[in-house]
């Protein structure tokens, strides 16, 4: 009897312990509550049946499910995806959009002082204002673009130090596999709860930087995967993400992953969580926006120059080019690096600026064709052989050419506007180089300043579909769908993350009332179990007086 | 359904943060007067924005264009009026001249007094205005257009072009009308056409050799008559940009009031909503306090 009050004295000395580990946790982060589960003891047998000998602690377990827990993960993913696009995006839409800071403003005002050119052709102020609105046009390209410019170098530290941070919670995954499966087999195969809550919360810290699958051993261990089935941890080791550089730019951040001796690249694999946002903006907005912003400038440069030279200057002489030959400069290939070292280079020149593409594209060789694919749509938009070259690809407003030789498995990224922003500039400084008299016409002639500001409203991009604004407004148009997108998608996954939350911590989390009617249950059975020691001391003193008189 | 006390909290905070962010948003659409603050705001109302203000922008250039041109335009018709005074005076001074009664002294006088007129007559057929140009010039505009050579001929030196000035879209108007045509190509009763230079030069030159000229004043009044229609139209130039001016006003106020119903707030809906917003945070502010004063433990 007195066994069996020590034995409740002990199960709810245990109880009371856990319940006020359970208040102590109620604010700790992927904490989840643990429960006693009470047993009777193996009874005895007397005679004509069993006495009970008290209570046992069978185990204390922590109350958690496996699916709610990877939904969690899941959503925590797509919701943090869809953030880090977003703020990205929501800085390019500020700016692209904005009236005072956006090329919008600036082109009007460009093709506004044409007029004043235009209806005072000889006079030097309003040739100066011209080139003066002229360059703060060409100030809006720069800064524009150096805003994309800078946001893709932020993008890229920030995928260094999210691999770094990735690294250090794979590792520490690793590290807790081996503490569980050693503590398991230490307590007989008790859980380790804590130990166990700490490694989920390290799996959702993951989770936020890519999308991850786990996979419980039977031994307690966890394996993690990323991307598509790579894995990042199995059991006690961990494999390690290296940052590496895209084979066209070395400017771009990739990823590897690295297992032993074998580095394999995954960056393609990589989706969801902060990683799969950014890479996702980067390619979608930033390439997009800078290739967009590029073939404007592309497009003014090269049809203003054409129309510029058919007309004479202050002095009588023929046109110049008023902007710089950008439309020449800035189209580029780049090789891959992975190309046969006897290869030679694929050089570019557009042909017809108004039928450029917003895109970047992919010349691939696969030793007797090349194929030319455009990176907007992924669609292949040119064959052709070596025996076609130079060759013009009349959709997309471009020639190719071959300086040297091509080796099967050959690769090069051609960006025909991407650099155009960056460089586009007056090609003169000289207010009486403004070619706005007509061809052999004397400087009173206004007929090619007409002929230039009549361009603002010509359809002279996209296939002849749309102005310079026109162009420009699609890009403003677009980033802002984008954003617009991202901030609403970002918001429905945050609501279903807040489901998921609440449905796993309605199973798992500490409900501090909950805990504090345990309080009260366990200490009066611990009170009741007390007062049976005494009850048998009471006996006991019983038997001693009767006895022992 | 079981609730957690973490979670009960957290769900406290985040609906009053999510009050919040509301609230600054409509705090910021008041303070700009703005209901659409980036393009992510309403990406199809932008793509509207960056056209409107292209036509605002454009149509009072159009309007800029068109008082640059009525400011020429006006020399012209003030220079034609003078020059149309002077011939009426020479046509006067003509009839004056062929008197019968009148002998050499009175023709020379008169004579004279026709030299200084053609004197006056050339200058203002090289006119120049405020930045220098000739506006009888055709396109050379920095060469001064008429010249009498040292053989006693009238010589036209600007060309036949004439600047235009864009009004709207597809609507230009010229700045002004070739010398040529005003003063040099006039109907000659002689046959041809002759420039008014000679027309006077000869009635002088007749008028101090003491002989009436009989058919000058049918080639003064053949100028005279060129001098008004020149400047019937460029009284007709004038209407049609005043007239363009209105209509590239009322485009203009068309696409403001357009934009206006696009990117501007409505104000009234705008405050209700803040009205609601703060009620809503309020309400979630009260509930949290109340809710997280509430627990068991309060009685044990």
């Amino acid at each position: 009897m007195l066994s069996t009050a020590i034995s409740g004295l002990l199960a709810f000395q245990r109880a009371l312990a856990t319940t006020s580990h359970n208040i102590t946790n109620a604010n700790t982060e992927g904490y989840s509550r643990q429960t006693v589960s009470l047993g009777t003891r193996t009874p005895q047998l007397v005679g004509n049946g069993y006495v009970g000998k008290g209570v046992d602690v069978t185990a204390i377990n922590r109350v958690y499910d496996n699916f709610l827990v990877t939904q969690v993960n899941d959503r925590t993913s797509s919701t943090s995806e869809f953030e880090a696009f977003h703020a990205i995006a929501s800085q390019i839409d500020s700016t692209f959009g904005n009236v005072d800071v956006g090329l919008a403003p600036a082109l009007d005002n460009f093709f506004n002082s044409l007029h004043d050119v235009a209806n005072n052709p000889t006079s030097t102020p309003a040739r100066q204002v011209l080139l003066s609105e002229a360059s703060s046009l060409n100030n809006k390209f720069h800064t524009l673009n150096t805003q994309v410019e800078d946001l893709r170098s932020g993008i890229n530290r920030q995928l260094e130090s999210v691999t770094t941070s990735l690294n250090g919670i794979a590792t520490s995954i690793a590290d807790l596999n081996k503490a569980i499966v050693t503590a398991k087999g230490a307590a007989g195969g008790g859980q380790p709860n804590d130990l166990m809550d700490q490694r989920d919360v390290l799996v959702r810290n993951l989770a936020e930087l890519t999308n991850v699958t786990t996979l419980p051993q039977s031994d307690g261990s966890l394996n993690v995967y990323v991307g598509t089935g790579q894995s990042l941890v199995l059991g006690g080791s961990a494999s390690q993400i290296t940052t590496t550089r895209n084979e066209f730019d070395p400017t771009e951040v990739e990823f590897s992953l690295v297992t032993g001796s074998t580095v394999s690249p995954i960056t393609a694999q990589l989706t969801g969580g902060k990683i799969g946002g950014l890479l996702d903006v980067r390619r979608n907005l930033l390439d997009t926006t800078q290739d967009a912003l590029g073939r404007v400038a592309v497009s003014l440069a090269n049809t203003f120059n054409t129309q510029h030279q058919l007309g004479d200057d202050l002095n009588g002489n023929a046109g110049g080019l008023f902007f710089n030959d950008v439309d020449v400069s800035a189209p580029t290939v780049l090789p891959s690096t992975n190309n046969n070292a006897a290869s030679g280079a694929i050089n570019i020149t557009l042909n017809d600026v108004n039928q450029l593409n917003v895109s970047e594209y992919r010349l691939d060789y696969d030793g007797s064709n090349f194929s030319l694919l455009r990176m907007s749509d992924l669609s292949i938009v040119d064959t052709f052989t070596t025996a076609d070259l130079p060759r013009t690809t009349a959709t997309e407003g471009f020639t190719l050419d071959l300086t040297g030789s091509v080796a099967s498995g050959d690769q090069f990224m051609i960006r025909p506007v991407r650099y155009a922003a960056a460089n586009i500039d007056l090609a003169i400084n000289d207010p009486a180089k403004v070619a706005a008299a007509g061809s052999g016409n004397a400087v009173g002639d206004n007929s090619n300043a007409l002929a230039l500001a009549a361009l603002q409203s010509q359809n002279t991009m996209g296939g002849g579909t749309t102005t310079f604004l026109g162009a420009y407004g699609e890009l403003v148009s677009d980033v802002g769908v984008k954003t617009h997108q991202s901030l609403v998608s970002g918001e429905a996954q945050r609501g279903l993350l807040n489901y998921a939350v609440d449905a796993q911590q309605g199973l798992s989390g500490v409900n501090l009332d909950e805990e504090a009617a345990n309080l009260i249950k366990y200490q009066q059975a611990y009170q009741a179990s007390a007062r049976v020691i005494s009850v048998v001391d009471t006996l006991f003193q019983t038997l001693i007086s009767t006895i022992g008189r | 359904m079981r609730v957690s006390t973490a979670q009960l909290q957290l769900r406290g905070t985040n609906a009053m943060l999510e009050r919040q962010s509301e609230l600054s948003k409509t705090q910021m659409q008041l303070s700009t007067g703005k209901r659409i603050l980036t393009p992510g705001d309403d990406p199809v109302g932008t793509t509207q924005i960056l056209p409107l203000n292209e036509t605002i922008s454009k149509n009072k250039q159009y309007t800029t264009n068109g008082e640059s041109a009525q400011t020429r335009l006006a020399l012209e018709d003030s220079t034609l009026g003078q020059a149309s005074n002077i011939i009426t005076r020479v046509s006067e001074l003509a009839i004056q001249g062929n008197n019968g009664s009148l002998n050499a002294t009175d023709r020379t006088i008169i004579a004279q007094e026709v030299r200084q007129l053609q004197a006056s007559l050339m200058a203002l057929a090289n006119t120049a205005d405020s930045s220098g140009e000739y506006i009888f010039a055709g396109h050379n505009v920095k060469t001064t257009p008429f010249t009498e050579s040292p053989a006693g001929t009238f010589n036209y030196t600007g060309d036949q072009g004439q600047r235009q000035v864009q009004l709207g879209t597809s609507q230009q108007v010229s700045m002004g009308n070739p010398g040529d045509e005003v003063f040099m190509n006039i109907p000659y009763s002689g046959g041809g056409t002759q420039n008014v230079f000679q027309t006077i030069e000869d009635l002088a030159t007749n008028f101090e050799a003491n002989v009436q000229d009989t058919t000058a004043l049918t080639d003064i009044n053949a100028a005279l008559d060129n001098f008004l229609s020149v400047r019937a139209t460029v009284g007709a130039r004038l209407n049609t940009i005043d007239n363009q001016r209105l209509v590239n006003e009322e485009l203009v106020l068309q696409s403001e009031s357009t934009l206006s119903s696009i990117e501007d707030l409505d104000y009234a809906e705008a405050i209700s909503r803040l009205n609601l917003q703060l009620v809503a945070l309020q309400a979630s502010q009260q509930s949290y306090s109340k809710i997280q004063s509430l627990s068991l433990f309060n009685y044990l």
